[in-house]
């Protein structure tokens, strides 16, 4: 029998404020995610229960994966191989260590970044290493794009549909930036 | 090849899918990005990817899923949310591409005087004629300036003024009668087979039994190459048309 789900998440602030979801209102991948670290980790109270994943590869290495217990047999595998495209933005960072943002979405169309000034990016060049190719930009300053929203936002009347701003990974982050336009 | 020993038509058929229309942008982490990005949660975005990935490995390909299960994408993936239904829709199409040259080459053939149409199994269609996903793609892209009708077994359907001609309904390229039909609708505007060029990139539909009635026939392998065929001619980009093809009489 495996280990039952936890029932909720709480976190808590060094302000004494906390917040509690109930664990399955989270998303899936963000469950597994969660019961994969060591804080939630301990041991099943019937190993010989659980089910297991063995895989082994030509070089000797080998790996263990509990799996859902409602798995039954192996269906197939294959490997997809195909040329990914990842954008990596580095921010300078006070801590001397510089913050990424890893850009999944048509890296290569990015047109402008703005963090501080707005830039115009360019493709300078590009240089293939065996089977990866580096394409370098060049970053121009060129307009001011939260003016241009601010504009926007405001012949809009504060319609936030004005500006087609969408959330890169946490939906709140369009809540707040929108507020700072606004004010 | 010069011009000289260009393939002289009157009339080109170009099948959709893998060759007008070419799904490699169709990625998942675009598609179901752009939804959930629109909708306001982002977080969802890995959770959806692994579901319409484990509908994959249910029934094999996202083709077959589109085809036949595509009410399981609305409610497993989805969520039954007519809003992601939607947009899901929407994204489908707008991260089709089109087939490298396609454009130029299309606006040289039909500067040739050759009569261009998309001859389609459109197996993957929905909805009611003209607002199936060949027809949207068509429409979206610009492409029925090229492509005033379609050819498939749902009907010979006119993209402007949204008549369809019923004599092909019910008959397919994988059985060849629907080449049959073409063949005699081109014979009463004066085109004879051997005049008459299909490009594709499927041997089965497209090629062999298009081949086995005298149309000529070119194999596109610019997306996928699915093997040997009875292809008159293979291409592996739309710009070799430009040189293949000539309008007879022109």
């Amino acid at each position: 029998m495996a280990a039952p789900a936890p029932e909720s998440l709480s976190l808590s602030y060094p302000d004494g404020r906390t917040l509690t979801v109930a664990f399955s209102d989270l998303p899936g991948s963000l469950q597994a995610d969660l019961l994969r670290q060591p804080f939630a980790a301990s041991p099943s109270p019937h190993p010989a229960n659980e089910a297991y994943v063995l895989l082994e590869w030509e070089d000797g290495w080998k790996e263990v994966a509990r799996v859902d217990p409602g798995c039954t047999g192996v269906q197939r595998y294959y490997v997809i191989s195909r040329t990914d495209e990842v954008g990596r933005l580095a921010l300078t960072h006070e801590s001397g260590y510089p913050f990424l943002l890893e850009v999944g979405r048509r890296p290569l169309g990015l047109s402008r970044i703005t963090f501080g000034d707005t830039f115009r990016v360019s493709l300078r060049g590009s240089a293939r290493e065996g089977r990866k190719t580096d394409h370098q930009y060049d970053l121009a300053r060129e307009g001011d794009a939260v003016a241009e929203l601010k504009t926007a936002l405001r012949e809009a009347e504060g319609d936030p549909e004005a500006v087609s701003v969408v959330a890169h990974w946490r939906q709140q982050d369009v809540v707040d930036f929108l507020a700072t336009l606004a004010e | 090849m010069s011009s000289a020993d260009a393939l002289a038509v009157r009339w080109a058929g170009f099948d959709f899918g893998q060759c007008i229309m070419e799904p490699g942008g169709l990625r998942n982490p675009l598609v179901f990005g752009d939804i959930y990005k629109k909708l306001g949660r982002p977080e969802l975005i890995a959770d959806k990817m692994y579901r319409y990935r484990v509908l994959k490995e249910k029934y094999g390909s996202y083709g077959a899923i589109k085809e036949g299960h595509r009410d399981e994408i609305h409610s497993y993936v989805l969520d039954g949310d007519p809003a992601a239904i939607a947009l899901f829709s929407e994204m489908e199409q707008a991260h089709l591409d089109t087939g490298a040259g396609l454009a130029d080459a299309l606006a040289y053939l039909k500067q040739q005087g050759i009569r261009l149409q998309v001859v389609s199994e459109m197996k993957k269609t929905l909805g009611p004629v003209g607002t199936d996903i060949v027809s949207r793609f068509l429409k979206r892209r610009g492409l029925v300036q090229f492509f005033p009708q379609l050819v498939t077994p749902q009907g010979k359907i006119d993209l402007v003024d949204e008549t369809v001609d019923s004599r092909y309904i019910g008959f397919t390229k994988e059985e060849g009668t629907l080449y049959d039909v073409l063949a005699a609708d081109l014979a009463e505007q004066g085109i004879s087979p051997d005049e008459a060029v299909m490009i594709g990139d499927k041997p089965a539909t497209d090629i062999d039994p298009a081949h086995e009635r005298g149309f000529k026939t070119i194999q596109y392998t610019g997306f996928i190459d699915l093997g040997p065929s009875k292809a008159d001619l293979r291409i592996e980009s739309f710009a070799e048309l430009k040189t293949i093809l000539r309008g007879k009489g022109s």
